[in-house]
């Protein structure tokens, strides 16, 4: 279970996802907007009788908020207590890894830098780890 | 192993919180074998527990208090002060520990040499020794790491099997349903079958909500514990008294209250209770009293905190509001008593003489009173100076069920507790107008001025073009007890019962919601926090003129000025009264009024209350009375229509002759009468009547100012006025005899008590008895002196 990653894309890049921080991948079909909250809420949606925040992973990265497409998938994940919707352009597989994490490169733009947390070999292909703590809340980190 | 562990240290707690109340009874009488029994039954179990689990520490602890409580039950050794500290100690110590175990880290590796030698040592001192190492984490990083345990909660077993059964009931019910959705049976089986499922889930929702309720005596039972040991700390003795420990609360509830009712429990020792000495002098008994009440009433918890020391000195709080420039003097001066008392809840204050251990360390009742109202609780003081405070606390049942309003803004659904809201308008109504006055938009609804924001502003969304009401809503908000505003919303859809759960930190950070819910229509909707609002409307840092208008309204028992009532008598006259006697206005149904012993009198509230103004049955089906008070007596006016509420000017005319009219005003053009409430309520039955009071005895010559203005005012007082020539015969007994002008009368051929009124200020200080004509202060206050002595 460790050593099992999630690939998934978000801003058109393939990235990993820790797969012990995730629940479910889930379809959003549609969500309600959170005014004034901060730019990388996309909103909340129902999941069953839950209510989950969506966080958009592209703007990390982009800068620019994603317009959700119905259907589009959302990696659900529990943190401190509270389930998250993860949006992200597709989810491609679950592969083990098994390869010794990676530093990341110090000329990662500072979008990518902010949201990784190391790099992954796998299959001749080098994928960014994505943390998802720092995106259910950038504060935090930020401020430790 | 684990898991043995964790229940070792969930009964382990549950047995502290327990206990700690028994401690400090064993500690008042370390002969009471009933209590020393339940603490040595305490070590000894957490002795045999540590044992088994392998805990050398625990063990090393337990063991050594053990031995003494032994000791002492066999009458071996004496339950010596030092003795119950250490033990206390070592209760505390492994409390500390279970702490620590529960974050799940490793227990720091030391030993307790310290504590174990101080319960050997019995006759020594406590020494503080230079290697007590602190086990103790800073309590901060303590809370955060609590949060972080897994919470568990011990719940009846008779609870869970009624659940167990419930959701036998819940699946017999659904096989039901689907038996007739499969057989395509509509009509009344699947009815019938639908009910029983629904019957169920209800029942379910119920049973799963008990195991959330918890009795309040989880936060009263550390509560001795925290009250012995600040009174060890500031030298000061207080009998702690709880009541009502078996009344219900959502357990959520009971952690968001526990910090607010410790701070309120320091401020009360450190601040209200004096020290011995000091209450001796003041004649009271050397020991403070402290009680502290639960009660449920109706969906909601009162918790009464009342000690009887000092009270809160407003005097000194206006002043320290002024040294720390929270509030400037013209502000302060036209504060009512209320007003002032309030100002113990500005952030920043405190009366604390000197910064101590125990309370004003910034933590204040500002902070006490936002934690209560993010909650949906007020809070209340009632303060008697030098006698003591009492706080209530009043907070809902449950968090998680919440009765809101939803509204629609910028074409998207918010729901708002409905506990915040006091009324709604369409911005069409008559009574509702919108104006701008320096770049700020206030609301004036039925003569009230509140600060005016659209939610759509608030929440940075935009105003729909296409609105599918035609009038906007506004909703009058009650944010905090001395914040109110008028919201703006498109429209207002219903008001439902929603099931509320917290939102993610992100989106709770802003402060603008309070939780995020699921209505039935499946998408999700955000709870709105009235308070937050205002905090981003920067209400509370400008100048509130909600506040302004209370303040005034605080200060209009003054004769002059104040806001007054116009309303419309059943003989069609318009007439003024003054709006601080008026409680409220209500519709009562005609059929509760009747004739009897010569009064119209309403039946109310299981009693029957004279009506004025009536003098036959009305014949149209509801009669509109004004409900007055003087804060002690009511008093019932029967009206036609109430009209508006103005301001009364300065200068009202008094009338000639003391009644129900005391004067006229002039309101634009309108000569309108404005009733005498003091003669309506002294015209009450309970009032002494004219003929039963006491003489006063005018000396002076009959001229207008005697008649008309100083009788009223001595009628007022309790009295009845006779005016009386200087040449007259005085005959009769007068209680109080006053001498107007500087007329030659020796006031030894009065007799009785004399006041002589004097035309000039200068003249006024000549003796005692000499009060200058306009010096109504002390004139009235003799006054009401002579009638207190005469009643006496």
């Amino acid at each position: 279970m460790k050593d099992l990653f999630l690939i998934a894309i978000i801003a058109g890049e393939t990235v990993a996802f820790p797969s012990e921080r995730i629940d479910s991948v889930v379809k959003v079909r549609e969500s309600v907007p959170v005014p004034s909250a901060a730019p990388f809420i996309s909103g909340l949606f129902a999941l069953r009788s839950r209510v989950l925040t969506l966080i958009d992973c592209q703007y990390f990265v982009t800068g620019e908020p994603a317009e959700l497409i119905p259907g589009q998938p959302a990696i659900v994940v529990n943190i401190g207590g509270c389930s998250y919707g993860l949006l992200v352009d597709d989810v491609l597989d679950v592969v083990p890894i098994r390869t010794a994490p990676l530093p990341l490169p110090s000329q990662l733009p500072a979008g990518w830098s902010e949201i990784g947390r190391s790099l992954l070999e796998h299959e001749s292909e080098t994928l960014l780890l994505i943390d998802p703590d720092y995106m259910v809340n950038p504060a935090m980190r930020r401020a430790a | 192993m684990d898991d043995l562990i964790q229940e070792f240290i969930a009964e382990t707690r549950e047995t502290l919180d327990a206990l700690a109340s028994e401690l400090v009874l064993w500690e008042q009488n370390p002969r009471d074998s009933e209590r020393l029994d339940a603490i040595f039954r305490f070590v000894h179990t957490v002795k045999g527990s540590c044992g088994f689990l392998n805990l050398p520490r625990f063990e090393r602890l337990s063991h050594a208090a053990e031995d003494v409580l032994a000791q002492v039950r066999d009458g071996r050794r004496d339950a010596s002060a030092q003795l119950v500290d250490a033990v206390l100690a070592v209760i505390d110590r492994i409390g500390e520990l279970i702490v620590v175990m529960e974050t799940g880290e490793a227990l720091p590796d030391s030993t307790d040499a310290d504590l174990i030698a101080a319960l050997n040592r019995d006759i020594a001192p406590p020494m503080p020794d230079p290697d007590v190492e602190d086990v103790a984490l800073p309590s901060e990083t303590d809370q955060a790491r609590r949060q972080a345990v897994v919470r568990s909660i011990r719940v009846p077993l008779e609870l869970i099997d009624h659940l167990m059964n419930g959701v036998s009931d819940m699946v017999l019910a659904r096989n039901e349903v689907a038996r007739c959705l499969r057989d395509e049976q509509n009509g009344t089986t699947l009815e019938n079958a639908f009910e029983r499922l629904s019957a169920c889930i209800a029942d379910m929702r119920d049973a799963i909500g008990q195991t959330r309720m918890q009795r309040i005596e989880r936060i009263f039972s550390p509560l001795p514990r925290l009250v012995r040991d600040l009174c060890a700390d500031l030298g000061k003795q207080v009998d702690l008294r709880t009541s009502g420990s078996n009344v219900e609360l959502d357990r959520e509830m009971i952690e968001m209250i526990r910090d607010p009712l410790t701070h309120i429990i320091r401020n009360a020792i450190d601040h209200g209770i004096e020290t011995p000495a000091a209450r001796r002098i003041v004649g009271k008994p050397e020991t403070g009293r402290l009680s502290i009440a639960a009660r449920q009433s109706g969906n909601q918890i009162l918790i009464e905190i009342s000690d009887d020391g000092r009270g809160i000195d407003t005097e000194k709080l206006v002043a320290r509001a002024l040294a720390a420039r929270i509030r400037n003097p013209s502000e302060v001066t036209g504060l009512s008593e209320r007003a002032r008392l309030e100002l113990i809840f500005a952030p920043g204050l405190s009366t604390a003489d000197h910064v101590s251990a125990i309370s004003g360390r910034g933590v204040g009742m500002d902070v006490v009173r936002s934690n209560i109202e993010r909650i949906g609780g007020s809070i209340d003081l009632e303060n008697q100076p030098g006698r003591g405070l009492r706080v209530i606390l009043r907070v809902p049942l449950t968090l998680t069920i919440i009765p809101c309003l939803t509204v629609r803004a910028g074409g998207q659904e918010f729901a708002m507790p409905r506990s915040a809201i006091r009324e709604i308008l369409f911005d069409s109504n008559s009574q509702v107008r919108i104006q701008q006055v320096g770049g700020c938009d206030l609301a004036y609804l039925r003569g009230e001025c509140l600060p005016y924001v659209a939610l759509e502003t608030l929440l940075g969304l935009d105003v729909d073009p296409e609105p599918q009401a035609r009038h906007r809503t506004i909703i009058s908000v009650n944010a905090a007890s001395d914040l109110r505003y008028a919201l703006s919303v498109e429209a207002v859809i219903d008001h439902e019962e929603l099931v509320v759960r917290p939102g993610a930190p992100v989106i709770m950070a802003d402060g603008l919601y309070a939780g995020t819910t699921l209505p039935d229509n499946g998408r999700p909707m955000l709870l709105l926090d009235p308070l937050g609002l205002a905090h981003r409307a920067r209400l509370n840092e400008m100048p509130k003129p909600a506040q302004a208008l209370e303040e005034e309204e605080g200060a209009s028992p003054k004769i002059d000025g104040g806001s007054a009532l116009l309303f419309k008598e059943l003989s069609g006259e318009l007439r003024l009264i003054a709006l601080a006697a008026v409680e409220r206005v209500e519709d009562v149904d005609s059929t509760r009024l009747a004739m009897a012993a010569g009064q119209m009198r309403l039946s109310i509230d299981g009693e029957s209350r004279a009506v004025i103004g009536l003098s036959a049955r009305p014949e149209a089906p509801f009669t509109k009375l004004l409900h007055l008070t003087d804060g002690r007596v009511h008093a019932l006016y029967a009206v036609d229509d109430v009209i508006d509420i103005v301001r009364l000017p300065s200068h009202v005319e008094p009338a000639p002759q003391p009644g129900l009219i005391g004067g006229v005003a002039l309101i634009g053009d309108l000569q309108l009468e404005v009733l005498d409430v003091h003669w309506i309520f002294s015209m009450l039955p309970g009032a002494a009547p004219a003929t039963d009071r006491p003489v006063c005895r005018l000396i002076g010559e009959d001229d207008a100012w005697t008649r008309s203005i100083l009788a009223p005012l001595v009628a007022a007082a309790g009295y009845n006025p006779v005016v009386a020539r200087p040449g007259d015969a005085i005959d009769g007994d007068a209680a109080i005899s006053i001498i107007v002008g500087d007329l030659p009368v020796a006031p030894s051929a009065v007799g009785g008590q004399v006041i002589r009124l004097s035309d000039t200020l200068a003249s006024a200080s000549a003796d005692a008895d000499t009060i200058y004509r306009y010096d109504r202060a002390g004139l009235l206050g003799r006054l009401i002196a002579g009638q207190q002595r005469q009643s006496a």
